[in-house]
């Protein structure tokens, strides 16, 4: 099978296998390559800004927001093109985020971690609920929707890739070059603060980055839980220090700890 | 200290009013003063008997659900010492849910009936729950200096019951996927004294454990060395906890469902409220978990007549706004 596989790649065979391996499962592993990875530099940064070891996108509503977008348009505005919904959960994502972030600084202090983190927590749950209640009022959604939040690859299109991938490598790229920002926001504020980081401006353009990342990623793969919080611990594993390393280390892992459920899902 | 007291009597009052509101709604309209003789035995034939095996059943499941649920959380968020657990983070919640879907998939016949009584999903969901917590336990509950691996093995096994329960859906009829997702959001719906009986039998099972907890609970805030330091079986306590917060969760959840939310912030709300102290907290966050599930169910049946919304689906939307302005309302001397 796997000579077979690796003929295929190198182009000597023609016929159904080559259109399997180049049209079918090459583009559903590049996506699932692309998403993994995202998602747990997404957790990475997350996990830093909101300095708590479980926190993850998925965590402050990302997913939530994705979701709600997806059942609106099912349900509200019928709509069933799938890149037309990739584009709603993307939106989706992008708003809940916004939404917290209004809401966090819309106190009279400034925006903690454990703040940010409990309005987070509070703005998915009423997103989820908000999915929810769509659900049960419409069965017909629901079915497309169990689809499409468990996150699956199988059918999701390589172009729904095509403008993901921009936006991942940039803001993975931004995230990297900005690593000592990450590590310095891991400690705690003062030292932050005494190290002459803006505090709550750089928390939230890393939350805004970790949103972007795993926007995109959720926008084409479908809620996929886990990836942002495990990934990281995973290469926390390697015991290297530093963001600069932990980031890519975190890429590596991110895609190979959701094989499970590109393994429960074979066409 | 009167804040506290103050604070823990006009909740008490909130939860009273709550509760004979939610007697008092329904198909027929019984004024809080036939409610209140009803439920005294002194009222009319009609009403006794709406109020006692119609509506109270329902109402006394919510409450009692919610203060299981938030007791738990708080108890987890001790053990764990991180803010962010609760029932539904550390794999109790997902391992309910696998519980009553193997139920479902397995006593289903092709034409989705039921082959056992129904009545045998709660044990399915207790036992899916307490199984999950049973591995999370053992897998993570070793080590004295690192509450953080109980966390996040529950994470980890959270993600399993959840790809669990996801393949179950697709894979069954859609049939099937609609009646357990009625189960999945929580749903006080169907409730029977049989099983406000088991959740009222396992909390008060837990109080006495609850208050026993109250002290070795406030040292477990704590750095684990410096917990142990004062003496504290650090490992121990910490199992204790959170196997009674398992209990309490899986007795909840078995009865009303996949109620979430309470569980996470319904502690934080009474931290906020209450402080840190863990005796006024475990009060404060019960009372709201009580009040915010009562209420939730109040409001599903004024807003979605006649549709049957969840009530954990509402418990959201209601306590949301509320925590918020909690959040919001202080400094960062609290958050």
């Amino acid at each position: 099978m796997l000579g077979a596989d690796l003929r295929n790649i190198a182009g000597e065979d023609q016929g159904a296998a080559e259109l399997i391996v180049w049209g079918l499962r090459l583009p559903r592993m590049a996506l699932a390559i692309g998403v993994g990875a995202a998602l747990g530099m997404a957790g990475l940064l997350t996990q830093a800004a909101l300095r708590n070891p479980v926190a993850e996108p998925g965590l402050i509503g990302v997913n939530a927001g994705a979701g709600f977008a997806v059942v609106l348009a099912l349900s509200v505005w019928q709509i069933d093109n799938l890149g037309l919904l990739t584009l709603c959960a993307a939106f989706g994502a992008l708003a809940a985020t916004a939404l917290l972030f209004g809401i966090a600084s819309g106190g009279r202090s400034r925006a903690g971690p454990l703040r940010l983190l409990l309005s987070g927590v509070t703005v998915a749950a009423l997103l989820s609920a908000g999915t929810q209640v769509a659900i049960i009022l419409d069965e017909k959604a629901m079915e497309d929707l169990l689809f499409w939040l468990s996150g699956g690859f199988a059918d999701r299109p390589i172009a729904a890739l095509g403008p993901a991938l921009p936006i991942m490598i940039g803001a993975a790229g931004i995230a990297w070059l900005r690593a000592s920002t990450l590590d310095v926001l891991a400690a705690d504020d003062e030292t932050a603060q005494a190290l002459g980081l803006p505090v709550v401006a750089a928390r939230l353009a890393m939350l805004t980055l970790a949103a972007l990342l795993a926007g995109s990623a959720v926008a084409v793969a479908g809620p996929v839980a886990f990836i942002g919080l495990g990934a990281p611990h995973l290469a926390r594993t390697a015991r290297v220090t530093g963001h600069a390393r932990l980031l890519p280390l975190t890429a590596l892992w991110g895609p190979r700890s959701h094989s499970l459920p590109i393994s429960s899902r074979v066409t | 200290m009167n804040v506290t007291v103050t604070w823990i009597g006009l909740l008490s009052l909130l939860l009273m009013a709550l509760l004979v509101t939610g007697v008092g709604i329904g198909s027929s309209f019984i004024g809080p003063g036939r409610v209140v003789s009803a439920l005294l035995g002194t009222g009319e034939r009609m009403d006794m008997v709406i109020v006692w095996t119609l509506r109270l059943p329902r109402v006394a499941l919510a409450a009692l659900a919610g203060a299981a649920l938030a007791l738990s959380g708080a108890l987890l968020q001790r053990a764990t010492r991180n803010p962010l657990a609760a029932p539904s983070v550390l794999g109790i919640t997902d391992g309910a849910a696998v519980g009553v879907l193997l139920f479902l998939t397995i006593f289903s016949d092709a034409a989705n009936h039921l082959t056992v009584s129904v009545a045998w999903q709660p044990a399915f969901a207790a036992l899916g729950a307490a199984g999950f917590a049973l591995l999370v336990l053992l897998l993570g509950g070793r080590h004295r200096a690192d509450p953080l691996r109980l966390l996040l093995y529950g994470v980890a096994l959270t993600a399993l019951a959840k790809a669990v329960v996801v393949l179950l859906l697709i894979v069954g009829p859609v049939y099937r996927a609609s009646q357990a997702l009625i189960w999945l959001a929580g749903s006080v719906q169907a409730a029977q004294w049989r099983d406000v009986a088991l959740l009222g039998g396992v909390i008060g099972l837990a109080l006495p454990a609850l208050v026993l907890l109250a002290r070795p609970l406030d040292q477990l805030r704590l750095d684990p060395d410096s917990a142990f330091a004062t003496g504290l079986p650090v490992t121990a306590m910490r199992g204790a906890a959170f196997a009674l917060a398992a209990a309490l969760a899986a007795a909840a959840l078995s009865v009303a469902g996949g109620i979430g939310f309470v569980g996470l912030l319904a502690p934080h709300a009474a931290r906020l409220l209450f402080g840190s102290r863990a005796a006024p907290q475990l009060v404060g966050a019960a009372l709201l978990g009580a009040a915010l599930t009562t209420g939730a169910d109040l409001l599903v049946r004024l807003a979605f007549q006649p549709l049957e919304v969840p009530v954990g689906a509402v418990t959201a939307a209601l306590g949301a706004p509320f925590f918020l302005w909690l959040l919001n309302r202080r400094g960062d001397a609290h958050v």
